[in-house]
């Protein structure tokens, strides 16, 4: 599905910080990969350079075979917005927007109309057990609802690949577990999974494990 | 999806972010609310200034050229000896006006004879100008007959007893029912009002008209004047000489030529030539000097009005960089981005605009009655205020936004 070839990424903040070393990645078509490093390890990195966000340095990033170097801003944004679903720790919800408008977001850069974007964006809201909230903005949501909201948010495009940067980070275990189980359920209905995070005892659940530090990548496979 | 329903969404979502902050929004508006106000109010005075100019100078009519007998003040005037003893003569000759219509033709020259005699309704003096005309005066000056008629061919000819006279004259007389019919008496002599007219005119003072030829035979050409103790006589036969040329493009020449024929003929000073379509020249070529004063204010008020918008609208990118990463990550392009920033600054500048042009309509009538300028509304005036303001938006609004669409998406995501 998506495939890092010798990557490297330096940020250049004063001096050059290498934030990934020369990592190699297959992430192939229904995974549920956990990435597990401490803060500042390059973890994020990874993500971002996965999700196509960011470019690299050096190296190649292939998105189902494709070299995404060579795609336009315009070719590449279509690509996130219509395959790939971020799920962030922090929600990265647009704040002055309702919740069914942030999870109709994606759907306007697709240029659906707007009863389309509408009823889908409807459809997923009650699926996450939130059509009392549409109305509501992000703020009057509690944290397990704003994630949830999130996730609708990612889903409703019905990506191929959902990337999440430790989503139960600011969460309480209790609705931790129901955002954990709510991955678990969509890996099993098909959908690639790459979740960041650094608690071993989430990540004790994935099925494959790449462990990284200093921005160097470890495939470690768990019992 | 639609293009247009596309522009109303980036359009809605661009007023709904600025109306979240109502204070914020208008204030930043203030500079192109002003400047577009102070446009719409200069164009609608200058319009107003210039249709004034028109109608004062264009009463006179732009194919005249219009030459009025004035006694001179200098003392050393020749005088006459024999019959008139004692009186001076001055003003245009009947030969003056032979040589004129020598020179040209085929156009058609009046004469005018002034006669200065009180005007009297019964006891009311109406102290206005007394002139005897050809009926074809009131071809050649546009006027506009409010009761009654004009003085006619046959008037002239058989020196009928009536007058035309003008709005302003009618008004003086104080009798019920208007002035039309009324009799009124001019040196003993009795005439009836058999018109009122409205001369459009800058000399729109109050006149009385006369048939020329009973104004002539009653009158003659010799005025007695009273000045300090003694009585002056002096003779005048023609008042006023009106030369209406078909072409507007013969006029300046022909005014040239006109002037140096009577200078030759004249030895005093005792005629002013008066060109209306020079007159007007004149005022239009400083009117394009105050248009073009207009147009650099109103480019400078917006261009400031610009960068309050354009400053505003770095603090709103800034202020919603996470949302710029969000939008990025959930699929916006660049150009996407780009456009947001862009349709929120037009929506600005062109709710500035509107607000402008709303706060000119009302300066407007305002300064008119303060400064007694006529203003002027055209159409024309609010489209073109509102394109500039437009205009503003996209140019201001432009570096803002380019700036919004070169950021990297993963920074807008860390930024806290």
């Amino acid at each position: 599905m998506i495939k890092l070839l010798d990557v490297t990424k330096t940020y250049f903040l004063g001096t050059g910080v290498r934030a990934l070393q020369n990592a190699t990645l297959t992430i192939s078509r229904n995974e549920y990969v956990g990435i597990l490093g401490p803060s500042g390890s390059g973890k994020s990195t990874l993500l971002y350079l996965l999700g196509l966000l960011d470019t690299p340095t050096q190296g190649q990033v292939l998105f189902e075979g494709r070299d995404t170097a060579l795609l336009t801003d315009t070719e590449l944004s279509a690509l996130r917005g219509r395959s790939i679903g971020f799920v962030f720790q922090t929600y990265h919800l647009v704040s002055h927007l309702s919740v069914r408008e942030n999870v109709e977001l994606p759907l306007y850069y697709q240029g659906l109309e707007p009863w389309e974007r509408h009823d889908r964006a409807r459809a997923q809201i009650e699926k996450v057990n939130l059509a009392h909230r549409m109305k509501h903005l992000p703020a009057e949501l509690s944290g397990g609802e704003r994630q949830r909201v999130a996730i609708a948010r990612a889903l409703v495009t019905e990506p191929k690949l959902i990337l999440a940067d430790e989503p139960t980070g600011n969460l309480d275990s209790k609705n931790g577990a129901e955002i954990l189980a709510i991955f678990e359920q969509l890996h099993g209905q098909g959908k690639t999974i790459v979740m960041i995070t650094h608690d071993l005892a989430i990540a004790r659940r994935f099925p494959r494990i790449v462990r990284i530090s200093d921005g160097v990548l470890h495939e470690e496979a768990l019992a | 999806m639609s293009r247009i329903i596309w522009i109303y969404e980036l359009a809605r979502e661009g007023a709904r972010n600025l109306l979240r902050h109502k204070v914020r929004s208008f204030l930043s508006l203030l500079g192109i609310v002003i400047g577009v106000g102070s446009v719409i109010a200069m164009m609608a005075i200058g319009e107003g200034a210039q249709q004034k100019v028109l109608k004062d100078i264009g009463g006179l009519g732009l194919h005249n050229i219009i030459v009025d007998s004035e006694k001179p003040s200098a003392a050393n005037v020749p005088r006459e000896s024999g019959d008139n003893q004692g009186a001076f003569r001055y003003g245009l000759t009947p030969r003056d006006v032979e040589q004129v219509k020598f020179l040209f033709p085929s156009t058609t020259i009046l004469v005018g004879h002034l006669v200065k005699k009180q005007i009297y309704y019964q006891s009311t003096r109406l102290d206005v100008a007394l002139l005897g005309v050809d009926p074809e005066y009131f071809n050649v000056f546009p006027v506009d007959v409010q009761e009654g008629y004009v003085l006619t061919e046959v008037d002239n000819r058989d020196r009928h007893r009536v007058a035309v006279i003008t709005e302003e004259a009618a008004m003086r007389i104080p009798a019920i029912g208007g002035a039309l019919g009324k009799t009124i008496r001019i040196g003993g002599k009795y005439f009836q009002v058999i018109g009122v007219i409205r001369m459009p005119s800058g000399e729109g003072m109050g006149r009385v008209f006369l048939p020329y030829n009973t104004a002539k035979e009653l009158f003659g050409t010799i005025t007695a004047e009273d000045e300090a103790g003694t009585s002056e006589y002096s003779i005048n036969e023609i008042g006023r000489m009106v030369i209406h040329l078909k072409d507007e493009n013969m006029i300046p020449e022909a005014a040239a030529v006109v002037e140096r024929l009577l200078k030759k003929n004249h030895e005093m000073n005792d005629f002013t030539i008066t060109v209306p379509l020079a007159k007007l020249r004149l005022k239009q070529q400083t009117q394009r000097t105050f248009d073009l004063v207009l147009i650099v204010i109103a480019a400078i008020s917006l261009v400031i009005g610009g960068i309050g918008i354009m400053n505003i609208m770095l603090a709103i990118v800034m202020e919603r960089i996470e949302e710029i990463g969000i939008r990025r990550a959930l699929g916006a392009s660049r150009r996407d981005i780009l456009l947001q920033f862009l349709s929120e600054t037009v929506v600005l500048s062109t709710g500035g605009g509107i607000l402008g042009c709303l706060l000119g309509m009302v300066a407007v009538p305002l300064l008119s009655r303060l400064t007694e300028w006529p203003g002027v509304f055209t159409p024309s005036s609010i489209i073109i205020a509102l394109m500039f303001s437009w205009l503003v938006g996209v140019v201001f609004g432009i570096a803002p936004a380019i700036q919004a669409a070169k950021m990297n998406p993963v920074d807008c995501l860390r930024y806290e």
